[in-house]
């Protein structure tokens, strides 16, 4: 039943899916430990980087740019749903997660209309094809995903330790209302921390584009898998969303390719156990 | 006498309750006025949401479990009696087993989730829901896939259904009307004869209804079929079988909510710790709320795939139906019970309206996104919570209004 020739390609896939989902769930993650909020529309904001990805890579055909580009959109975007709507529901955790659902359903909605329901792809060039290495057919792209995802792992966890909004981040996570009494303005890195993880968000949706392309319904597909991983990891820590992205995204690929029909109950299985075993997660710290 | 005061107070209880009357003669009369079918469907299915979303109102809104998992006690419900009607059974037996599927189900996740609390309860419910789903997606033969399985319609207008829909709805009024009286019976307080009496009453009324009214009721539909002075259609009589349950439904929850389980329920909400500290075991009242909610979320499901006609996985079991009840909670108002059926009302009325409103009704999905996130930032509270809270201010700001005028008043005469 296991081919094992498969085995390689299914890990390389498993590493390269983990990567966009360390991109999502490290936000997601974040998010959650400092401020409390389970954002529910993260998936949302994936996908509205993904489209923006994909009209920007139309008209300036330059992949870096079309990074940057969504990157910079997803942190206006988090930044200003933060600033306007989402600052005012501190305190109230279920209107938190229902106007981040609103959120969800306006921009799939608005996908919709501005990109149609139909799905779409870019190929950045020179990133396309594989290569073979020892009778392995290697993706190009998948490859490079891994590369991306560690480069991007890596410095975000030094901006998290190294710079000072960083380190507010870390303080802020363990009691915000003690950092507030440093005098440090902790409302106005809430709402850089918020963006900075739609930013992520959207940066992985923007490099998810050439390998799964943008549909309508990712925001929600998205959204799901993140939360698998968060929890598995533990909830509201870097440490966690990265080991748990690497557990899911390898375990997801290899029941794709051996057993695709139990891919998202083997998912929803290991939160399920985690959550039975261990409810603060594998790396989250038992309160 | 005792009794003939509770009898008082008891018609006071309703005196008092006059708009809420009069709403529900206006729903029963509704079909017999009008010949708009349309409505009749459309009223149809707003009570099954409204059903489904008092059930979660007594997990989140009184237990103050966030459940992410209600659509499982739907899809379940709904398969169910999608399963049992393809084999020929007859349709109140069936919401009868699909209650009890929920309640298995609603036991089951509240085992799964013993363990955990508040944010994490309801990642494992969505992750009990998730896992459904997805083996509901994957088993075919089980579920029919994505193209999903349809549903036959029982034939409302048989008499074998007519008297198990008399007998169910009988059994139902008797199941209220105990739970209405219960609470008082097993009062220590009250003298041995009263409770006596009670029991006589309760007894004697049940067997006098259920004897008496299916074969009368049975002969009534008859006649009219015969005569068609009124035109008895399936439409007219789905109406009534979703507008029952969910009104029995109402009273029963009513109960619950005030009854002391009900009470423990709200102060688990509160503060679990303390609860706990009292003596009550938590885990058990959130197993019981758990339970509770399945059967009526189950039986809205039950009530929905013969509605609908065609069900899939997606449209049962999704995790939309979760989002979109919460969504209905929020905007009726967290345990009030009443709030989230209101919300339900209005939220099935705007997303079959919209679309067919000029310029905006292109994108109602996304207006209705708006109007969404317009409730949740302008009455975080929900509208019954809203309605009571400025509702009690006014009233408070008259009486002072009125005390200071009198005292002014009495200073000037004096």
């Amino acid at each position: 039943m296991i081919d094992p020739s498969l085995i390689i390609p299914a890990l390389i896939d498993g590493l390269a899916f983990a990567m966009l989902l360390f991109l999502i769930a490290s936000g997601f993650s974040i998010i959650f430990g400092l401020m409390g909020i389970l954002n529910f529309g993260h998936g949302a904001f994936f996908m509205m980087g993904a489209y923006f990805a994909v009209t920007l890579f139309e008209y300036s055909n330059n992949f870096a740019i079309t990074l940057v580009g969504a990157s910079l959109f997803g942190l206006g975007l988090g930044v200003a749903v933060h600033y306007l709507t989402l600052r005012r529901m501190e305190g109230n955790p279920i209107a938190q997660i229902m106007l981040t659902l609103g959120y969800l359903l306006i921009f799939s909605e608005l996908v919709l209309i501005v990109w149609g329901r139909v799905s779409r792809i870019f190929y950045p060039v020179g990133l396309i094809g594989s290569i073979t290495v020892m009778a392995i057919q290697v993706p190009i792209y998948r490859t490079f995903l891994i590369f991306f995802g560690l480069v991007i792992a890596a410095s975000t966890y030094l901006f998290l330790t190294r710079t000072r909004l960083g380190t507010i981040v870390r303080a802020g996570t363990e009691d915000a209302g003690m950092v507030e009494a440093l005098g440090i303005n902790v409302k106005r890195a809430f709402t850089l921390t918020f963006g900075l993880g739609t930013a992520l968000a959207a940066l992985g949706g923007a490099v998810a584009v050439p390998w799964v392309a943008a549909t309508p319904d990712m925001g929600t597909n998205w959204l799901f898998i993140s939360l698998v991983v968060t929890v598995v990891g533990g909830l509201g820590t870097f440490k966690g969303a990265f080991y748990g992205s690497l557990l899911i995204g390898i375990l997801h690929q290899l029941s794709e390719y051996f057993f695709p029909q139990l891919t998202f109950v083997i998912d929803f299985a290991t939160m399920m156990i985690v959550l039975l075993i261990r409810p603060e997660g594998l790396f989250g710290e038992r309160k | 006498m005792k009794g003939s005061l509770d009898i008082r107070r008891f018609l006071e209880d309703l005196s008092r309750k006059k708009i809420a009357l009069v709403i529900l003669a206006a729903f029963l009369v509704f079909p017999f006025v009008t010949p708009s079918r349309y409505y009749m469907f459309l009223l149809a299915e707003m009570f099954i949401w409204a059903l489904l979303a008092g059930s979660y109102d007594l997990v989140l809104g009184y237990t103050g479990l966030v459940s992410f998992g209600q659509a499982a006690f739907f899809g379940i419900g709904a398969y169910v009696s999608a399963w049992l009607l393809a084999m020929n059974i007859s349709f109140v037996p069936a919401l009868f087993v699909a209650m009890l599927f929920g309640a298995a189900l609603g036991l089951a996740m509240g085992v799964f989730s013993r363990r955990v609390s508040g944010i994490y309860y309801a990642l494992v419910t969505l992750a009990f829901a998730e896992v459904l789903f997805s083996i509901f997606t994957k088993w075919v033969q089980l579920s029919g896939g994505e193209t999903g399985i349809s549903v036959t319609r029982p034939d409302f207008l048989s008499s074998e259904f007519l008297v198990y829909f008399a007998l169910g709805v009988s059994v139902a009024v008797v199941v209220t009307l105990s739970i209405l009286v219960v609470h008082d019976l097993v009062k220590k307080e009250k003298p041995v004869r009263t409770r006596v009496l009670y029991s006589a009453l309760i007894i004697a009324f049940s067997a006098a209804l259920i004897y008496f009214v299916p074969s009368r009721l049975y002969a009534i539909m008859e006649g009219s079929l015969r005569e068609s002075r009124i035109t008895v259609t399936t439409m007219n009589i789905y109406y009534f079988l979703t507008l029952i349950p969910l009104v029995v439904c109402y009273f029963v929850m009513k109960k619950i909510v005030s009854s002391p389980v009900g009470r423990i329920f709200v102060a688990v909400r509160e503060n679990e710790e303390r609860a706990k500290m009292l003596g009550y075991d938590v885990f058990r009242y959130r197993l019981i709320s758990s339970a509770i909610s399945g059967v009526f979320a189950a039986l809205a499901g039950a009530l929905y795939a013969p509605y609908i006609l065609s069900i899939n996985p997606n449209s049962v079991l999704g995790v939309t139906i979760t989002l979109n009840v919460l969504i209905y909670s929020i905007l009726g108002g967290l345990g009030t019970l009443i709030g989230p059926m209101i919300g339900a009302g209005i939220i099935t009325l705007l997303a079959n309206e919209l679309p067919s409103i000029p310029y905006i009704g292109q994108y109602w999905m996304l207006t209705l996104g708006t109007f969404y996130l317009l409730v949740i930032l302008f009455l975080p509270y929900g509208i019954v919570n809203t309605w009571r809270l400025k509702g009690a201010t006014t009233k408070k700001r008259l009486w002072r209004a009125i005390t200071t005028a009198k005292a002014v008043l009495r200073k000037e005469s004096s």
